[in-house]
């Protein structure tokens, strides 16, 4: 059937720049053979871009959109959906999630943990989610303290590929209790630094040493030539040798020019870390559990720091911690629901989140919030922390507070009473859609329909926010998922 | 002895004399107190850059990394304006104006140019106080450590910076609120050597280490003159010397006895006496009893002024608790501090006695005899002096951190609320954008952030740029409501919601006020509707109506 390559857009585009540094490129393999089409025929289509069209169909290519307006000419054959009925938009995502997973102790900090070693799944694992219009899942490792594994990403229903979306994906961070937390994950970051360092320090040790060697073998060479001028000059390249320039255009004696022009950049910038290493240079072993904020403080594309703050004190402290490095991160901080009573002089976690808002907006974070308003403090004032937080700067990506299902079920209705909290519906969406996708690392592949993302859509019945909208039907890369008429999985 | 009891009697005199004159005596207006003020305001002090506000004395590796942030970071200016500027340690000034710069208060007095990138907050008819100290504490700052447990943005916080505290302690480290902001959070660690002089056996202990220490130091003392003379003898060894023991006989540390009875103030005051170290007693209820020894010993005092104890009437000695304590601990010489009965803030009761009504002790204490500044120096620089802290806070004077509290009255007055307050030169607490008191006595913010970019004066066309400068500045103010700025606490309050003392101020205010945008907002379903103004502020506006 039709090949779908496993490794999600990040990891191939990073594959892709591996590759490049070798001559002869592989053609990606997925575009041989049968090629499958779907065409959704929608009534109206949110893309998560900011724009709603009418009447538009969505052409899936492989799983992927390959086009979007109102003509598509359809190829053949090409499976139809007709949804004119409906209203798509871009599946929901929740970045904080552990369902079907079981609690396994942790303690410290462990980024060498990974969830994807405890995933068995059951196959209806994730149908509550996926009824509600969830297309993604983060599972995140468990536990409320330090550092306690990497996560990983799920689709919630199996169209052929299984669920794994991303086996690996960002570290999870705990900042719940700042006594603990906050040194555990300052620790990681400056030992991470002084891998680097020391790595960097072991690098130039090398390299001094290999000059050094070669300066000797070069006056060595010259004294030789000098006495017996005639014959030295053809092996002058000893394997030993070609340590800073030279060794370069002997492993590909001839690469095309072509593709070196073509794409100067990135091979020349892969090439010597590619090929140097491997020869020669042994960078010291990382402990395991630094390895993935070693690639976090370099910056490396995909490392991510997923961190779960507390009170908004946590999120100083965050910033404390992170102060001297740049680091990939996204936060998500937990939002009260203004049920029930106020409390005046309560502790209610989350209300406190507005008055920091100008601190994460002056960063522009990226801040997963359950949709919720809550009771502000000492008073029996609403509060709109999402709203708040978009107003201040911040980037709002809503997600599900927990795995109870209504959070599921109700995801929308409560994203709707933010909404009418004072939220503008179009913020609401952003959060929903792209911000959410951008949240678990995955924004070139969720979040909006867009030619060349995931076909993955959520169909209702009406507009999201209407309270009588139900999902009507659920596709995942172009594969039908879930339809309420077939009352669960099709 | 005799002179010891004809000051006593003086003072005593003083203490009852009314404390009207006393007060006056205080009010002359000093010319200018400012030792800055022939300077420019942005004339650096060496003193400012080396010690920024921060207590932290985190050490950090890259020292090029420290110098950059601070070229990048702009000098904090915040002044407070027209106040009655109450020093503690030196008189009130009537209608002065305090300026601090990074945290620390840079000048007290008349006449001193504040800077155009300055916060303000116009104080004019208010009292500025320094923020008082509350010398134990629970439920505000978090354990220790302090700078990692404390939750700067708790209710409790804000609740404590209403009350007037702005330092307290937990456990034996000293915090300050530093209310949305880690910076400068922590202001001293290790506050206190814990000592419990109760038994005989415990009182045999300490003195042999107490001797064996200062034995050691006189060696070490003449092991360093003998040095310094040329000569070589043998250094002495800290063998068998504890070193809480030597930190305490060096004046690094205070030690702190809680005891209440005659008979352990009496020994304690002996043993301070003999070993010449600083101490702080809490509770010291019976001090009265021994004020003189306390008195002569140096100590300071920190008491709950109104504790009753009945005397016991069965001991042929003077005992039992009364309310002249403080005043009677005072007029000997002894620094007083006094602290409430209970040391957490509860919501519970009203006058309940604890960190809720700080200056209730104060003012049982007055009952009690104590004159009105040394009230006000009760909660501010002997509690600052009990906590080894009052080089940094206690009191206004130029070089110390810039904590103060604003009220609309003397602040030995039940009435008087705080309606500012300013800890490490930034503003943590403003009333009229609190929910917890905003609506009693309300008052306009007087308020105003810094300017946001000290624009380079374009001076070609005057009219339009005037124009526009005050249209920029009331943007700014609206913003300042809706966003966030420099304020701390701007965050909390409801967009668009009408204040009521902003309504006279600019043009465009009471439209949002009016029409609480019902077009702007989709209410798709007719849900509930959207809490564009809070009722607090509605239930103000229909009181004012009214009256």
């Amino acid at each position: 059937m039709h090949l779908r390559a496993i490794p999600a857009a990040a990891a191939f585009a990073a594959f892709a720049a591996l590759a490049a540094a070798i001559p002869v490129r592989a053609a990606p393999a997925r575009d041989d053979g049968d090629d499958r089409y779907v065409a959704i025929h929608c009534g109206r289509v949110i893309t998560g871009t900011g724009e709603e069209k009418e009447h538009v169909t969505v052409l899936v290519k492989n799983g992927k959109i390959q086009a979007i307006g109102e003509k598509v000419e359809l190829p053949r054959p090409c499976k139809v959906i007709d949804a004119a009925k409906f209203v798509a938009m871009p599946g929901h995502v929740a970045p904080h999630s552990r369902v079907s997973l079981m609690d396994f102790p942790r303690a410290g900090a462990r980024a060498d943990l990974k969830v994807a070693d405890e995933f068995f799944p059951a196959a209806d694992a994730f149908d509550v989610p996926l009824a509600a219009g969830f297309t993604t899942l983060q599972l995140v490792p468990p536990g409320a303290v330090g550092i306690p594994g990497r996560s990983m990403i799920v689709r919630t229903a199996d169209v052929g590929a299984g669920f794994v979306v991303e086996p690996v994906g960002a570290i999870k961070a705990n900042l719940l209790t700042p006594a603990q937390d906050r040194r555990m994950l300052t620790e990681a970051l400056n030992g991470a630094k002084r891998e680097i360092e020391k790595a960097e320090k072991a690098r130039a040790d090398f390299e001094a040493k290999k000059k050094a060697a070669a300066e000797a073998e070069q006056k060595k060479k010259e004294e030789e030539a000098k006495k017996a001028p005639a014959p030295g000059t053809p092996p002058g390249t000893p394997p030993g040798t070609p340590p800073s320039q030279p060794p370069n255009p002997p492993p590909n004696p001839n690469p095309n020019p072509q593709p070196k022009e073509g794409e100067p950049p990135k091979p020349e910038g892969a090439k010597p870390a590619e090929q140097k290493p491997p020869e020669e240079f042994q960078p010291p072993p990382i402990a395991p559990p630094l390895q993935p904020f070693v690639d976090l403080v370099q910056k490396k594309p995909g490392a991510l720091l997923f961190v779960r703050i507390g009170a908004a004190t946590t999120y100083l402290h965050f910033l404390e911690a992170t102060k001297d490095f740049e680091v990939a991160h996204v936060l998500m901080a937990e939002v009260t629901p203004a049920r029930g009573r106020p409390q005046p002089f309560g502790g209610v976690p989350g209300t406190d989140l507005h008055w920091a808002a100008k601190k994460f907006g002056e960063k522009k974070e990226l801040v997963v919030l359950a949709p919720y308003l809550s009771y502000q403090q000492g008073a029996v004032d609403f509060v709109n922390v999402p709203q708040r937080m978009v107003e201040a700067g911040a980037r709002v990506a809503f997600g599900p507070n927990g795995d109870a299902p209504d959070e599921f079920n109700f995801f929308r209705y409560n994203v709707n009473e933010v909404i009418k909290g004072g939220m503008t519906r179009a913020d609401a969406i952003t959060a929903m859609t792209k911000h959410a996708a951008e949240a678990i690392g995955l924004q070139e592949r969720l979040g909006t329909l867009e030619v060349g993302k995931d076909a993955n859509l959520l169909l209702l019945s009406a507009d999201p926010f209407d309270v009588q909208a139900r999902v009507e039907q659920v596709v995942i890369e172009g594969e039908l998922a879930w339809s309420r008429e077939k009352k669960g999985r099709s | 002895m005799g002179g010891h009891l004809e000051g006593l009697a003086l003072l005593l005199a003083l203490a009852a004399a009314p404390r009207a004159p006393a007060q006056e005596a205080f009010t002359d207006v000093t010319p200018s107190r400012a030792p800055f003020d022939d300077k420019k305001p942005d004339d650096k002090k060496p003193g400012d850059e080396k010690k920024p506000p921060d207590a932290k004395d985190a050490k950090k590796p890259d020292e090029k990394k420290e110098e950059k942030k601070k070229e990048e970071k702009k000098d904090e200016w915040l002044a407070v304006l027209n106040g009655d500027v109450h020093t503690i340690t030196d008189g009130v000034l009537r209608g002065a104006t305090l300026l601090s710069k990074n945290g620390r208060i840079q000048a007290v007095g008349y006449a001193i140019e504040v800077p155009a990138e300055a916060a303000t907050i116009d104080a004019a008819g208010m009292h500025v106080y320094p923020g008082l100290l509350a010398v134990n504490s629970t439920g505000v700052l978090g354990g220790e450590p302090v700078d990692l447990t404390t939750d700067v943005y708790a209710q409790n916080m804000t609740f404590a910076l209403a009350c007037g505290w702005t330092t307290m302690v937990s456990g034996n480290s000293a915090g300050k609120l530093t209310w949305g902001s880690l910076d400068g959070l922590l202001l001293r660690n290790n506050l206190w050597l814990r000592v419990n002089y109760a038994s005989g056996d415990e009182r045999r202990r300490i003195r042999e280490e107490l001797d064996t220490a200062r034995e050691f130091l006189r060696k070490r003392r003449a092991f360093e003159q003998a040095k310094a003379a040329g000569q070589e003898i043998p250094e002495p060894k800290p063998e068998g010397v504890n070193e809480a023991w030597l930190k305490l006989l060096g004046g690094d540390v205070l030690a702190r006895f809680d005891v209440g009875s005659t008979e352990d103030l009496r020994s304690i005051a002996k043993l301070v006496t003999e070993y010449g170290f600083k101490a702080v007693i809490f509770g010291a209820t019976e001090g009265w009893i021994v004020a003189e020894e306390l008195g002569r010993a140096g100590v300071s005092c920190v008491v709950t002024p109104h504790t009753p104890r009945v005397a016991d009437t069965q001991r042929n000695r003077p005992n039992g608790a009364t309310i002249e304590n403080a005043a009677l601990l005072w007029s000997h010489g002894v620094k007083v501090a006094v602290i409430p009965q209970s040391q957490r803030l509860s919501s519970d009761g009203l006058l309940d006695r604890d960190l809720r009504t700080p200056t209730v002790e104060a003012m049982f204490a007055m009952r009690g005899g104590l004159p009105h500044d040394a009230a006000e120096a009760a909660l501010t620089i002997n509690a600052a002096r009990v906590l080894g802290v009052d080089d940094r806070v206690g009191s206004l004077e130029p070089g110390k951190d810039a904590d103060l509290i604003i009220l609309d009255g003397d602040l030995l007055a039940y009435e008087s609320f705080v309606y500012y307050a300013v800890v490490n030169g930034r503003l943590v607490y403003d009333k009229a954008k609190e929910p917890l008191f905003r609506d009693l006595r309300p008052r306009p913010s007087t308020y105003k952030e810094p300017a946001p970019e000290p624009k380079p004066e374009p001076k070609p066309e005057p009219k339009k740029e005037e124009g526009a400068g005050e249209k920029k500045e009331g943007e700014g103010k609206h913003e300042g409501e809706k966003k966030p700025g420099d304020a701390p606490k701007d965050g909390e309050k409801p967009k668009g919601e009408p204040k009521p003392e902003e309504k006279p101020k600019p043009d465009d205010e009471p439209k949002p006020e009016e029409k609480p945008k019902p077009e702007e907002k989709p209410k798709p379903d007719g849900g509930h509707p959207a809490p564009t103004r809070d009722r607090t502020a509605i239930a103000a506006e229909s009181i004012r109506a009214d009256s």
